[in-house]
């Protein structure tokens, strides 16, 4: 009689497993030859070109490259798992895989081990060419290789384990890939969806997650032809955004969440029955998740891409309201539809969901009410200054062209200015903006006088000609004390910040002009 | 040597299998035989360990298959849709199923080179043709050395010489290794050549399932001819077909054909002779009940 440890044996040690790697590896060489080709050629070729051409023997900032490897990774380990894990959408070579003899378990775990370290070849490969390459051009650059290498080796787990479990759930090799991506940025997506539906419907507020700008850094590695002269070229990346604190936890956060995501995947894998091969969505009660979040998602994006055609620059704020709202409410039925096509491959699909429209309907109307009357009141709510850790205020005038009216004939120039300024601690500054907050969403304004001067006269601006309804564009990020980020776009009259402007430059501020 | 007992198979609303058992004994042919739709190919995808049973279970050498290498070890499969990994050729599956099966004979495989003349070892086998693709999956599942072979429309697409090769071989693996074959195919002529039993399908049920010898002994077909007008048998009888041309009579009966003879005989017929029943009839009959018979519909 076998024991237990012997049936374990047996089924990791089998023979088939060495099959399935040396299969693996065969069928993913584009993917991981690819990988290294490309890191290589943005890297330590780079590296290496320019630290041999720089004539004027100043220090080069190597930022940039290091930064788009973060970011060129990603397509490689969304095709790995997609490459590995494809033969879920094909039922044929579902059958074929799920009669050999292995259990499901071995499968996985055979084709998500080996995945994993067909992606770490190539960042192996860079790190050990890249740090020679640095030692020989006289860089201090092993530390901050280790922890590049484990930074990417964590996103690497992260991204993949996140595919892996898209590949289960979707039966469809398209519907994957789509989802993967809808998937990865849906937070961002919908947040930002949503929050332009909301400042269509209130005037004056945006709700806006919105992201940094340097993220766009990432795309180009040719900045690094800038030949940007620093005083240590990895001083910015060790000491700042690559610093040991921030290594340890991203590279934390991404393996237990990647790994989650694997047993996670495991678990469904192990549940996920042959027969759904080829179906868009592979587990029933994730249709109705499918159905419903593509309805409310596609829906509103419909709503404020193709609305956009339909309503212009009205200044009727109730006219666009209500066409909005209409436009929102047939979108979300008309997506809800389109996801019963896709979900059952076929167009005649009214009749048989006609309850299911109707459901849809009016909880799109309910979804309505709640943003027309802002019933969570989310676009007043101002965080209590006292659970505030940090607050970011980045305030932008707008236009220079123009001039308000002070009275008496005086005339004053609006300011053509940025201010960025993070107040940290400060709670009475902290208390000060979170009053200009409030005194913000309180207000109701709905048309700003714009003079112009011409020929030494000063004229009022038609709205025709006036694009800007407001003269200050304002963001407000508020990071609490319990770790949550809120963020806040206004678009105000340059009066309401006058007089804040100068406090921004107050207690621990970190300001720029420009 | 494979057991299926009581096994219901849902696809969502669909009761593709309901309550289906079946029985092969060690070192048979065994030939499953049903209309479209029956659910042959999908009891096949449980004895593969593809499919999980919604109840009941499959049992091979006494260990039920789902996920169990152990069992599936001893298994070979050609299904009715062919796939191989990644445009393999011959050789570079044969390497595969070498590492994924211990029993993998090396040296059958070689000699096997002899019968398979017109399949290139090194072309990938998605670029060959049907019945040459069908050849080199017999090939390779003969070389795993098998204690099961599981076939879903084994011959369709090969030639009829190759067919006949390709049962010799299966049957000669049967007589010497004493290999247990499960064969599904609409081919009755030919099952009725190599199967020690069938059992006919339908609707996901098991409706007979019997020796092929014991099956041509339960229905039986006469040919009767009459002096006069042919007495009403329907009652005495449990016809399943009637056929007549002037005063002969062609009855298929099911029944013991020893009473069937007395019967018939009670009438004083002028003859009374037995016809051998090709399996393609007791199937077509059998089903005649369940409202799948061949139908004389002229249009």
């Amino acid at each position: 009689m076998d024991s237990k440890t012997s049936y374990y044996e047996y089924n990791y040690s089998a023979p088939g497993v060495k099959s399935l790697i040396i299969n693996n590896i065969k069928s993913t060489w584009p993917i991981w030859a690819g990988l290294t080709f490309l890191l290589s050629w943005i890297i330590p070729v780079a590296m290496l070109t320019i630290g041999i051409f720089n004539f004027n023997g100043s220090k080069i900032d190597y930022s940039a490259p290091f930064s788009a490897a973060e970011f060129l990774i990603i397509p490689f380990c969304v095709m790995m798992a997609i490459r590995l894990f494809g033969y879920l959408t094909k039922e044929r070579a579902t059958n074929f895989y799920h009669s050999l003899p292995y259990t499901r378990t071995t499968l996985f775990v055979t084709n998500v081990v080996s995945g994993y370290f067909l992606l770490l070849i190539p960042l192996v490969f860079v790190g050990i060419l890249t740090t020679l390459i640095g030692i020989s051009i006289k860089e201090n650059i092993i530390l901050f290789m280790i922890k590049w290498f484990l930074l990417l080796c964590a996103e690497c787990l992260y991204v993949y384990g996140f595919t892996v479990l898209m590949a289960i759930i979707f039966g469809m090799k398209i519907a994957t890939y789509v989802m993967t991506l809808i998937m990865a940025f849906y937070v961002i997506a919908i947040s930002n969806i949503y929050g332009t539906l909301f400042t269509n419907l209130h005037t004056t507020v945006q709700n806006s997650f919105y992201l940094p700008d340097g993220i766009f850094m990432f795309l180009s590695p040719a900045t690094l032809a800038t030949n940007i002269s620093v005083d240590e070229p990895f001083y910015g990346l060790i000491k700042g955004y690559y610093s040991f604190e921030n290594v340890w936890i991203t590279v934390s956060q991404e393996i237990i969440v990647g790994v989650l995501m694997l047993i996670v995947a495991l678990f469904l894998y192990n549940k996920r029955k042959s027969e759904r091969s080829g179906e868009v969505v592979t587990f029933n009660i994730l249709k109705v998740i499918f159905k419903w979040g593509f309805a409310f998602s596609f829906g509103a994006f419909l709503t404020i891409f193709l609305g956009g055609f339909i309503i212009d620059n009205s200044d009727n704020y109730l006219a666009v309201g209500c066409i909005q709202t209409g436009l929102y409410i047939f979108y979300v039925v008309l997506s809800f539809i389109i996801a019963e096509m896709i979900l059952s491959k076929r167009f005649n699909v009214f009749y048989k969901i006609r309850f299911e429209i109707l459901a849809a309907f009016i909880v799109s109307v309910i979804v309505s009410l709640i943003l027309i009357f802002d019933l969570f009141g989310i676009t007043g709510h101002v965080p209590d200054p006292s659970k505030v850790d940090k607050m970011n205020i980045d305030i932008t005038v707008l236009n220079d062209e123009y001039y308000k009216h002070l009275g008496d004939g005086k005339y004053q120039k609006y300011y053509y200015d940025s201010f960025e300024s993070e107040k940290e601690g400060d709670i009475k500054l902290i208390e000060k903006f979170t009053e200009l907050h409030e005194f913000i969403t309180e207000q109701n304004v709905e048309s700003h006088m714009h003079y112009k001067k011409h020929n030494g006269k000063y004229t009022v601006v038609s709205k025709d000609d006036y694009s800007y309804s407001y003269d200050v564009k304002m963001y407000i990020t508020y990071k609490m004390k319990n770790g949550s980020e809120t963020g806040r776009l206004y678009m105000v009259p340059y009066d309401y910040v006058e007089d804040y402007l100068p406090l921004l430059r107050e207690g621990k501020t970190n300001y720029g002009e420009y | 040597m494979i057991k299926v007992d009581n096994v219901e198979k849902y696809f969502d609303d669909l009761k593709a299998l309901d309550g289906i058992s079946l029985n092969v004994g060690k070192g048979s042919v065994y030939g499953l035989i049903g209309p479209n739709g029956a659910g042959k190919s999908t009891i096949i995808k449980h004895l593969t360990g593809v499919y999980k049973a919604d109840k009941g279970e499959v049992y091979i050498n006494g260990e039920p298959v789902y996920e169990n290498p152990r069992v599936k070890e001893i298994i070979s499969y050609i299904p009715d849709e062919l796939f191989y990994i990644n445009k393999s050729s011959v050789y570079q599956m044969m390497k595969f199923y070498k590492n994924v099966y211990r029993n993998f004979n090396m040296e059958r495989f070689t000699k096997l080179k002899d019968v398979f003349t017109t399949i290139p070892l090194n072309k990938p086998i998605c670029k060959l043709s049907k019945g040459m693709q069908k050849q080199a999956a017999f090939w390779l599942t003969i070389c795993c050395n098998p204690e099961v072979i599981i076939l879903d429309e084994p011959v369709d697409g090969l030639d009829p010489v190759m067919r006949r090769q390709v049962w010799s071989l299966l049957l000669q693996d049967v007589a010497e290794r004493n290999t247990t074959v499960l064969v599904s195919s609409h081919n009755l002529r030919e099952l009725e050549d190599v199967c020690d039993a069938v059992g006919i399908i339908n609707k996901g049920k098991m409706m007979l399932e019997k020796s092929l010898s014991s099956l041509q002994g339960t229905v039986v077909k006469y040919q009767v001819a009459y002096n006069g007008e042919a007495p009403d048998l329907k009652e005495k009888l449990d016809i399943l077909h009637v056929q007549n041309n002037g005063s002969v009579y062609t009855y298929i009966i099911r029944g013991e054909s020893k009473m069937i003879e007395d019967v018939l005989r009670s009438f004083q017929p002028l003859i009374v002779d037995v016809i051998p029943l090709t399996l393609e009839e007791i199937f077509i009959y059998e089903l005649g009940g369940e409202d799948y018979g061949f139908k004389d519909i002229i249009l």
